[in-house]
């Protein structure tokens, strides 16, 4: 097909579409569920990372130091921990600073400063940090073995299954996002399927007056393709506007959580469903028109 | 212009649709193909235009053979062959002018020739009145009109019609018949299968009758069906 076809072909989807206004909307309306189920899981799947990155850089490990040791052991120590491969920083906690941190995390700390009296039970410590969250066992396998160190806790066991959990939840959206896709390119082609069906005829005659099979497939990838970039849209409204409402609603109430800003994922999600509406079109009319081309 | 040699075809389910048929058909004739439904005329002029092919057997147009051709040469041998049908066959969502300039858009015209050739043809057709209309707004002699009009528009030099008169009255069939004898008078070669005892029985052109899938007849002039 000669470029100059063009000005043929790439008005023709959108008569096609405009007269066949009821079987448009219909794919439309399909297109647009799929992707608006698929765009609700991209939000979900991008929140739960940006929560569980938040949580793995926010791991600490607190290293208690035995007490008695003097300043030179100490910074024995100090330096030893530095050492050890993957560990991004080191604080040193005294145990008046231990103290205060926990008294206040507890609310009324003049009970239990009553409690305790004047003494202070908390060793001195060391808050480290690691590189990267997948770094931490390993550190504290080589922390507890250094000597002066009286016990080390990065909050075992819950860390590793919220992890866990994360990570499920994380590839079952991935999951259902393909399911979805491929339920979309599914539907599409049906509808442009139904759409060939109904012009079959119209693509006999174009065969008898001598169209070259581009000239007869090329518009109904362009319909498939505008199908989707049209449910896409209206997708992606719908996605952000329902983002827009959940954020306004819970927001507030979930302190714990953070959302990923509306601002931040606006223009990925907009590109983004365009893009796939507009993919999941022309592969769907693709595999619809494919039995059609020989002349 | 056109040679079939020994060419047989059966359809699916060994039905017999034609049977050895040779024959030559010269530039600028006009041949009528006649014969009772089911004599194999329709397969005849749907091999001429490689609807169908042969079991076996040559067919040449223009000393060139249609049996091996590849999609790219198929779409050649189409933009020189008008094929008008019983049925009309007009894109039914699109409007006369569209369905006319459809043949014109696929051979790669300018747009501003389109839109000067189109209106010319729908009023030598008598029909430029009703280049907005859609098919289903018309009468059957319209319609067959913009079929005839959408098969000739390129001055292709062949025009093929199946039974093109099986749906019209007499008049508007005598109207279409001076249509197709105007453009043989220019030169195109014209192969017409009809059953139309009116159209046969009075003509003094060739008239090759069929029984069959085989050539019982190949006459100039009347043929009494």
């Amino acid at each position: 097909m000669k470029l100059s076809s063009l000005r043929y072909v790439v008005p023709e989807p959108f008569i096609s579409l405009r007269r066949n206004a009821g079987m448009t909307l219909a794919a439309v309306m399909t297109v647009v569920l799929t992707l608006y189920l698929c765009g609700i899981f991209a939000l979900l799947v991008s929140n739960i990372n940006r929560n569980t990155q938040l949580l793995e850089a926010a791991v600490e490990i607190k290293v208690f130091i035995e007490d008695g040791i003097n300043q030179d052991q100490m910074d024995t120590l100090s330096a030893q921990v530095r050492g050890i491969e993957g560990v991004a920083s080191i604080k040193f906690v005294s145990r008046a600073e231990g103290l205060e941190t926990m008294s206040s995390k507890f609310g009324s700390s003049e009970e239990i400063l009553a409690a305790l009296g004047d003494a202070n039970p908390l060793p001195n410590s060391y808050t480290i940090k690691a590189e990267s969250p997948e770094q931490v066992l390993q550190i504290v396998e080589k922390v507890s073995r250094l000597p002066n160190v009286q016990a080390v806790r990065y909050g075992q066991g819950s860390i590793e299954k919220m992890f866990v959990f994360m990570n499920w939840v994380r590839t079952l959206g991935l999951g259902l996002m393909v399911l979805l896709g491929f339920s979309a390119v599914i539907l599409i082609s049906m509808n442009i399927r139904l759409s060939v069906e109904a012009r079959k005829e119209e693509i006999q005659v174009m065969k008898y007056v001598g169209a070259s099979n581009s000239f007869i497939v090329w518009p109904f990838i362009l319909e498939g393709m505008l199908l989707g970039i049209l449910g896409g849209g209206i997708a992606c409204i719908l996605v952000l506007l329902s983002y827009n409402a959940v954020l306004n609603l819970i927001l507030s109430s979930l302190t714990f959580l953070t959302f990923v800003p509306m601002g931040e994922i606006a223009l990925l999600i907009i590109s983004g469903m365009l893009l796939i509406g507009l993919l999941l079109g022309a592969i769907g009319s693709a595999i619809a028109v494919r039995k059609h081309v020989n002349v | 212009m056109i040679d079939m040699a020994n060419v047989f075809k059966t359809y699916d389910g060994g039905n017999l649709a034609l049977k050895d048929i040779t024959l030559h058909v010269d530039n600028g004739e006009f041949v009528y193909l006649t014969g009772q439904s089911g004599a194999g005329k329709s397969t005849l002029i749907k091999l001429l235009f490689r609807e169908v092919l042969p079991d076996s057997g040559q067919i040449f147009i223009a000393g060139r053979s249609i049996i091996r051709l590849n999609n790219r040469e198929t779409v050649k041998l189409r933009r020189n062959t008008g094929v008008v049908f019983q049925d009309f066959r007009l894109m039914e969502n699109k409007t006369v002018f569209e369905n006319v300039a459809f043949a014109l858009k696929v051979l790669e015209y300018p747009w501003n020739e389109v839109k000067e050739i189109v209106p010319q043809v729908l009023k030598r057709l008598k029909i430029a009145d009703k280049a907005n209309a859609f098919p289903r707004q018309l009468s059957g002699g319209e319609q067959q009109r913009v079929a005839f009009a959408r098969a000739v528009i390129n001055n292709p030099p062949i025009i093929l019609a199946d039974e093109p008169t099986g749906n019209l009255d007499p008049d508007t069939s005598d109207e279409l018949m001076n249509l197709f004898q105007e453009f043989n008078d220019e030169g195109a070669t014209v192969i017409m299968a009809t059953h139309d005892k009116r159209i046969v029985n009075d003509t003094h052109k060739r008239v090759i009758a069929l029984r069959k899938g085989e050539i019982i007849g190949d006459h100039i002039g009347g043929w009494l069906l």
